[in-house]
């Protein structure tokens, strides 16, 4: 059994080393990394290749894992080499399942479902190596250049290789079902696609939604700031009370008539949280039974940058307005829906991230399995 | 226990796809140990459905009996068979030992011996010069011979082969064939399915005949062929044609009487055995020479001189397109039959090959 196994991988090692695209791939990555390596960190400034970054009012350590986080990670590792993986692999069981190759391997001593499960993580070792490389290339680039030595960057290897295995699922099931590697590689880009536009929507709206909860929230304290003093500005008919303490009428008449006016838009809001909060709700329900990959990526994020970090990225962080708002009582301070957003997608478990995401995986996955089980070849 | 005689055993095995297309419609076959078995059919009988069953790749709709006593679809029995399918695919990014080396390893075999094994069968299939280079450069002929060598890596019980010969060249075809009787007479089970009839018949102990997804004839080719043996009695003479026709019938007054004018001249023996007249060949439909003896001494006789006397039994290819002629005879068997080969009925001198057989040529196997 362990013979087979070591063979199976063995072999898909020699593949992906027969494809010109691994090297190609391999190559980009390490020339992608080089170009990072141009930026420096410290201090005081941001430069690359010596160019010295103009004054952003952030600091520029905090700028340095910004860029390494939204392009190394988001960009690369998570798009151009995700496309250039999906290309090399989409072939492997396609070309495992054409006629004359599937019979020499069926009809060997191994069980279709070990076959098919030792090929599929045979598939993902491109990925694996892909990432191992790249990411440790990044953590001596990170280091050296930045002084910022962190081996929770190797986190990123199984997470980019749990992300990628998402969409590699769906490859494996369309290669097994239609037996293309051009529609395989189409359909997974597709779906890909789909989840990533339904992770944005979902994003938007919870933005929307966060919003309108803080406006509301904001509301809510508003009305409850004016039922208070007008509650105290009600004329007592307390005998003994000194005449300067009874409310001025014209003052007492403006306090209900904002207290109305903020009633009524805390009336709308209402409302406007129910509904953002439904559509949200759909959107989020969707989500929840498919793969996120944007999540499962941003997981590095929260590895890399913590809260407070990113709060600093915001743009009003570092705005360059120099007046400071002024608060009182009748005007609470407006709270960042990006941040409340920020922080809600933090909040959200890994678990549930990757877990639900998984579950999807182990659904395709065993439809896969079942079709190749099943399929005379 | 004690091992079966039997390598392979199957009863009932039939094989529907979608329900509606009936590929095998209860296959019977039974291959001795230590034999080659030769299985025939036209296209569309049956026969790669049946080879893909035996090897675990097309799942029968009903299948009995056993392959190396195990019950087929067994999977660690596949570990004791070595397969060689038709069309193969081999990985193109692997050279010929590592082919070899992969598939034993997917047969279980650990790395020692997968080494030393791959070391042997290179040299045995006459690959060891070229077994370093990427396969993507090997002619069909020389992927063959690789795939025969991964075919017994396992060192196999059985083997079965699908179209081995295929874009082999004649040496090569005769190599491969040589390798099989040796294999055989290891003692290792040999299973051929084989469009190249005098391939087949050259080293076949026993075959097969499938037709429409049923065995139509198996056993022994002498097995098969014997209600159609005969002997032929070639005779010479300086006479043309027409004289020499006439000298014969003359001779043999109780078997022709009448005279004739057809080419074909048709009588019996006393013992009842057709005979029949084509100059200058007489065909008799009987395997006793004690028949044909009353006859010779009266063509002697008559002044006739023997040139030669053989017995003969029909080629493979002559059983094969019988049998397969057969059912289109039968009233709602419609079935599609090859285009008939050029008949073969005219004897030629022993040592040629032309499609009828002397029995039991020892020069064959």
């Amino acid at each position: 059994m362990i013979i087979q196994t070591i063979a199976i991988f063995h072999d898909a090692y020699r593949d992906l080393a027969d494809r010109k695209l691994f090297w190609i791939t391999l190559i980009l990555s390490a020339v992608a990394m080089l170009g990072f390596a141009g930026f420096h960190a410290d201090d005081q400034a941001l430069t690359y290749f010596g160019f010295k970054f103009p004054d952003l009012s952030i600091p520029s350590r905090i700028l340095y894992k910004h860029f390494f986080s939204s392009f190394v990670i988001g960009f690369w590792l998570t798009f151009v080499s995700a496309i250039l993986a999906l290309i090399s692999t989409a072939s492997i069981f396609p070309d495992l399942v054409s006629g004359g190759s599937i019979d020499l391997f069926l009809s060997k001593p191994i069980s279709r479902l070990r076959l098919f499960f030792t090929k599929y993580l045979a598939g993902l070792l491109f990925v694996f190596i892909q990432v191992s490389l790249f990411i440790t290339l990044a953590f001596f680039v990170l280091g050296i250049r930045s002084g910022s030595w962190k081996p929770a960057l190797f986190w990123g290897i199984p997470i980019v290789v749990c992300f990628f295995s998402y969409l590699f699922a769906i490859c494996v099931f369309i290669g097994v079902f239609w037996r293309s590697t051009l529609t395989a590689i189409f359909l997974t880009l597709l779906f890909w696609g789909i989840c990533y536009s339904l992770s944005l929507t979902e994003l938007i709206l919870l933005n929307v939604r966060t919003d309108a909860e803080l406006t509301l929230n904001r509301l809510n304290m508003q009305v409850d700031t004016y039922d208070k003093r007008i509650a105290r500005m009600q004329p007592t008919s307390q005998p003994g009370q000194p005449p300067s303490t009874q409310p001025e009428p014209r003052l007492l008449a403006d306090f209900k008539a904002t207290r109305e006016r903020l009633a009524a838009e805390q009336h709308e809001s209402v409302s406007s949280v129910a509904t953002w909060k439904r559509w949200h709700g759909i959107f989020f329900s969707v989500k929840s039974f498919l793969p996120k990959t944007t999540e499962t990526i941003a997981l590095l994020d929260r590895i890399l940058v913590s809260r407070e970090e990113t709060a600093e990225l915001m743009p009003e962080h570092h705005g360059k307005s120099t007046s400071k708002p002024v608060h009182d009582e009748f005007e609470p301070p407006r709270a960042r829906p990006e941040i409340e957003t920020q922080n809600k997608l933090r909040d959200r478990s890994v678990s549930w991230i990757v877990g639900t995401s998984l579950l999807f995986e182990a659904v395709v996955l065993s439809l896969a399995a079942w079709i190749f089980q099943r399929r005379d070849f | 226990m004690g091992a079966s005689s039997l390598a392979i055993d199957l009863r009932s095995v039939a094989k529907v796809y979608k329900g509606r297309i009936h590929a095998l419609r209860g296959i019977d076959m039974k291959v001795n140990r230590g034999e080659i078995f030769g299985l025939l059919g036209p296209n569309g009988a049956g026969k790669s459905t049946l080879v893909k069953i035996m090897t675990t790749i097309v799942r029968p709709t009903h299948a009995e009996g056993t392959i190396l006593d195990n019950p087929i679809g067994h999977k660690p029995t596949l570990g004791r068979v070595g397969y060689l399918p038709e069309n193969h695919r081999f990985p193109r990014y692997l050279t010929g030992r590592q082919t070899i080396e992969f598939f034993a390893a997917l047969s279980n075999v650990d790395r020692p011996t997968r080494k030393k094994r791959a070391d042997e069968l290179l040299d045995l299939v006459g690959m060891r010069e070229s077994a370093d280079r990427d396969l993507s450069t090997y002619s069909k002929g020389m992927a063959q011979r690789i795939g025969l060598a991964q075919a017994m890596a396992n060192d196999p019980d059985l083997i079965i082969l699908d179209e081995p010969t295929d874009g082999v060249d004649p040496v090569g075809r005769r190599d491969i064939r040589n390798v099989l009787l040796r294999l055989r007479d290891q003692g290792k089970t040999i299973f051929i399915n084989s469009h190249l009839l005098s391939e087949l018949e050259m080293i076949s102990d026993r075959v097969a005949i499938l037709v429409q997804g049923q065995v139509a004839r198996q056993g022994t080719i002498n097995e098969l062929t014997i209600t159609d043996q005969r002997y032929e009695i070639e005779v010479a003479s300086h006479d043309d044609a027409a004289q020499l026709r006439q000298r014969i019938i003359q001779s043999l007054p109780a078997i022709f009487p009448a005279p004739h004018s057809t080419m074909d001249l048709v009588g019996t023996l006393a013992a009842g055995h057709k005979i029949t007249l084509r100059t200058p060949v007489l065909s008799i439909s009987t395997t006793d020479p004690a028949h044909i003896q009353e006859l010779l001494d009266s063509l002697r006789r008559g002044g006739l001189v023997i040139r030669r006397i053989q017995q003969l039994r029909p080629s493979l290819e002559e059983l094969f397109i019988g049998t397969v002629e057969l059912p289109q005879q039968r009233p709602g068997f419609p079935v599609t039959v090859p285009p008939p080969l050029p008949s073969a009925s005219i004897a030629t001198p022993p040592s040629t090959y032309s499609g009828q057989n002397p029995v039991a040529p020892p020069s064959l196997k």
